[in-house]
């Protein structure tokens, strides 16, 4: 780890330790977290399929990060496309074996009953992680623990807590957030709705969830208010689980 | 009966009670419980009950210091209120505050000598007076740290064998593992619910943003900032701004 960082210039963070397990392990990562109300607040990727991979799960509300996440247990998939991803997850497995993600390992972070979100190793290749892999992989998420906690006493706009933890640098994941606000205004509707039609309009478009999010923000698009029950429906009505 | 005798027969009875089984059963036990869904509480009074039984003595008791530097008593073999008093009155003086003070063992094999009056005589007193006649104490250490100490009572005077006070400081030096374990997690378990909260606030921060955004035509920078100043002019933290915002209970025309 601390080679690492030396090597790369860069200090201790979410973003600088999910980048050296991954650059270890040879595969792409990403760092998830979840507030108490089980809202995903922010992910930290490193590489596209982490990337792609984190965007469908939140896409399509499943996953095995976020099953990770809810029962609190690992998750193992060394070959994505198998009958056990298959089953559990149909939609995730089919859209990340598109994005070129053959295996997944998905480790919770837990500190005693509470969970605050999950570390996620992609493969491009099928793959098992061996014994001493899979105690690399837990060392790093011992080390995310403490790393996250510190958070707190991270110096900058103290009206925000935990800033530095949260990397939410590049925008991307703050613009889904934004994009809820927005389009729940846009629509009159609670935030809760307001998501869900995000995730539907990425889901129709087949777009990542955080484009349409970065769409909204800039006001590329917009959404309309559905239309009376007696009007055709518009575009942007959310599929039916038959689609 | 000379202190000679005494000493020996409880070191021999101390040896035959040291089978391999009694000794890696209190291991194993102890091993258990340092899991996730650890009971500090169960741990100690199995440790204590522990002692007893191994090290043959009358009670043992665990104790440890407090946020204020107080030795207070987490666990005992028994709830006899002489037997905790005796291990109150020790924040003032005697030789658990003794070892917990220096992190080494303390000894008192005979109350009734002249050494334990001298130096703790209130204490002295107070333990012969509930029958007790020795008083050992074992550093409850890791490394620098000194968290507490095991302390021991019998009504029978004498010293702890060697493999007695081996054995003590062994099931002391996992009880002192199990809860700088414990007092971790916890530390970080209140850590953590903090940061969930914290997670939970930027949400509704950068949701609020977006809202803003939306009505007041505003970007997302100057959203924020106009939040920010109404929650600095009106004294209230930036969190129930936000959520005034999302659940539509603020006056939006306010923070134009």
């Amino acid at each position: 780890m601390n080679a690492y960082l030396a090597e790369h210039r860069t200090a201790l963070s979410t973003a600088s330790a999910c980048a050296a397990c991954a650059a270890r392990l040879c595969t792409d990562g990403g760092v998830t977290l979840f507030d108490h109300v089980g809202t995903l607040v922010n992910h930290t990727t490193t590489g596209s399929l982490a990337a792609a991979a984190q965007d469908l799960e939140q896409s399509l509300g499943e996953g095995p990060m976020l099953t990770a996440h809810r029962t609190g247990r690992l998750v193992l998939l060394p070959e994505l496309g198998d009958r056990i991803s298959r089953t559990q997850w149909p939609l995730f497995t089919s859209g990340a074996i598109e994005a070129g993600v053959a295996a997944v390992f998905a480790f919770p972070l837990r500190i005693g009953v509470i969970r605050l979100g999950t570390f996620g190793l992609y493969s491009a290749e099928p793959r098992m992680l061996s014994a001493t892999e899979l105690r690399d992989a837990t060392s790093f998420v011992d080390l995310l623990i403490p790393l996250l906690l510190d958070g707190r006493r991270a110096a900058g706009a103290s009206d925000l807590p935990f800033a530095a933890v949260l990397d939410f640098d590049d925008h991307h994941h703050a613009a889904v957030h934004q994009a809820t606000g927005m389009v729940s205004v846009q629509l009159d509707v609670g935030m809760d709705e307001a998501f869900v039609r995000l995730r539907a309009r990425a889901f129709t478009e087949s777009r990542p969830l955080t484009d349409v999010a970065r769409d909204v923000v800039s006001r590329r698009i917009r959404f309309q208010p559905e239309p009376r029950p007696d009007q055709p429906s518009a575009p942007d009505r959310p599929p039916g689980r038959d689609d | 009966m000379n202190r000679f005798n005494v000493t020996t027969k409880r070191y021999v009875r101390g040896v035959s009670r040291l089978s391999k089984t009694g000794l890696s059963d209190a291991f194993v036990e102890l091993a258990d419980t340092l899991v996730e869904d650890f009971d500090v509480i169960d741990f100690l009074h199995l440790l204590a009950a522990r002692c007893t039984e191994l090290l043959d003595v009358g009670a043992a008791g665990l104790l440890f210091v407090d946020h204020n530097g107080r030795l207070r008593v987490l666990a005992a073999s028994s709830e006899q209120a002489r037997l905790l008093e005796l291990f109150e009155l020790q924040n003032e003086q005697g030789p658990c505050l003794h070892s917990f003070r220096t992190g080494l063992p303390v000894s008192v094999p005979d109350l009734r000598d002249g050494t334990a009056n001298t130096r703790w005589p209130q204490f002295a007193a107070a333990a012969l007076e509930a029958g007790y006649a020795a008083v050992h104490a074992l550093p409850m250490r890791l490394r620098d740290q000194v968290i507490g100490a095991l302390n021991l009572f019998d009504a029978e005077p004498g010293d702890l064998a060697p493999e007695d006070r081996e054995v003590g400081q062994a099931l002391v030096n996992v009880a002192t593992i199990g809860l700088l374990q414990y007092r971790t997690t916890r530390r970080h378990e209140v850590l953590a619910e903090q940061l969930q909260v914290a997670l939970h606030s930027r949400v509704v921060i950068e949701q609020a943003k977006g809202v803003l955004a939306e009505r007041l035509g505003l970007d997302m920078d100057r959203a924020f900032e106009a939040m920010r100043r109404y929650a600095r002019s009106n004294s209230t933290p930036l969190d129930d701004v936000a959520r005034g915002v999302t659940d539509r209970t603020l006056d939006l025309g306010a923070l134009r």
